[in-house]
């Protein structure tokens, strides 16, 4: 099942017990919010104004809530959904949040039905939804939201 | 120079390495090659331990305390890759480990060890796998059990903040490296340690900025006081101008 990343499979471990497997390099020049967004350039997060860390709406106080989130990507067109199942009209994506309830992650659905995930300043990987699924060394936490743009 | 003196406890992994099939060796090499560096003592163990058959756990970790206790001889000394293996092989061989006459041939002994320890630039095994050299020292004190100088090592001020800066910043890599909160990151507390560090490990920051790229941006412009990159920059154009930054300083 696993997909031969060690190092990502002992943060993870949900990986090691779901399908995954790897579509990149590692690289710190984006993180997972901004490869959802489609930015490969600088890592997206709700710093206030700290090159190169981006983030698409004001956020001149440090709000790293998920309705931060939410709305952040509804500013990029995105509208808020209740499940995963694949629409081929509509790009899905995923926000995950920690113990704490902060968001964590996110990934995008791909075409075929599988999540796609930059991990940090590691790989992008294709991969099972419950792959990341987890608390403490499992994985990023738990879904907590899903959002949808259409495409077509 | 001083000659290198190996204390009594490392010689059991010595000689298991200088006794491993050719063909194990360089199983044994090449996984650890592929392995990240991000990742610890114990993983490593349980991780090779599975996959190199008849090389027990203990063993293993026999051989990896000698090759890990190689790291004091970074910061005692300034000679290259090759010559430093030619050291330790020529202390090795001085110990007489055993009646095989291969562990007397100082060619043996000094491919053996270029195989585990790397043949570019420092002892590239440790570099890679420094996390796990900052694990095996909670349980050897470095200075009593590492490989050692029969004079005294020339160890200086800046030599001991430089080996602190690289300790906290694999810490703060391996503990981060697969976190998306940028701050998260900034509040590591080796993140935080390395910024109290203050102007002194400005270099060490920005030599590694240039060998690998990481989120050192936050660091520096809390230790400068200043920001060369204007909001909106990509990361590589971040990493190049705080780059531009240090050379118009001479501080790289």
């Amino acid at each position: 099942m696993s997909g031969d990343l060690v190092h990502l499979e002992l943060r993870y471990r949900s990986l090691t017990q779901n399908y995954y497997r790897k579509t990149s390099e590692r690289t710190p020049d984006y993180n997972c919010i901004a490869y959802v967004a489609g930015d490969f350039q600088k890592p997206w997060w709700p710093v206030p104004y700290q090159a190169p860390y981006f983030w698409p709406i004001d956020n001149v106080e440090e709000d790293e809530s998920i309705k931060e989130f939410i709305e952040a990507f509804s500013f990029l067109g995105y509208e808020c959904c209740s499940d995963s199942d694949f629409e081929p009209d509509f790009q899905k994506i995923v926000i995950f949040i920690d113990e704490e309830g902060f968001p964590s992650h996110m990934a995008k659905q791909l075409p075929n039905g599988y999540w796609s995930s930059k991990c940090g300043d590691l790989e992008d990987i294709e991969h099972d939804l419950n792959s990341l699924i987890g608390g403490a060394s499992m994985g990023y936490g738990q879904v907590a939201q899903f959002m949808k743009k259409r495409i077509a | 120079m001083s000659k290198l003196r190996i204390p009594e406890h490392y010689l059991p992994g010595i000689e298991l390495l200088l006794g491993l099939q050719p063909e194990k060796a360089e199983v044994l090499s090449s996984l650890m090659d592929q392995i990240s560096p991000c990742i610890t003592l114990d993983e490593i163990l349980s991780y090779l331990s599975d996959k190199v058959t008849n090389l027990d756990r203990q063993n293993l970790s026999k051989i990896l305390e000698f090759l890990l206790s190689t790291n004091d001889l970074r910061v005692a000394d300034d000679s290259d890759q090759s010559d430093l293996v030619l050291k330790i092989s020529e202390a090795i061989i001085e110990k007489k480990l055993t009646s095989n006459q291969e562990f007397q041939n100082i060619d043996f002994v000094q491919n053996r060890l270029t195989q585990f320890l790397g043949d570019a630039g420092e002892l590239s095994f440790i570099s890679k796998f420094r996390l796990v050299y900052e694990e095996h020292q909670k349980v050897f004190s470095p200075c009593a059990s590492g490989l050692v100088y029969a004079g005294s090592p020339n160890i200086s001020q800046s030599d001991l903040l430089e080996l602190e800066f690289y300790r906290r910043a694999e810490n703060w890599k391996y503990e981060t490296s697969s976190l998306s909160s940028i701050t998260k990151k900034m509040r590591h507390q080796d993140y935080l340690k390395i910024i109290e560090m203050g102007v002194d490990v400005l270099p060490f920051i920005l030599r590694s900025l240039m060998k690998e790229p990481d989120h050192w941006f936050v660091a520096l412009k809390s230790i400068t006081n200043e920001d060369p990159i204007s909001y909106g920059a990509s990361f590589q154009d971040a990493v190049n101008g705080w780059l531009a930054w240090g050379r118009e300083r001479d501080l790289i």
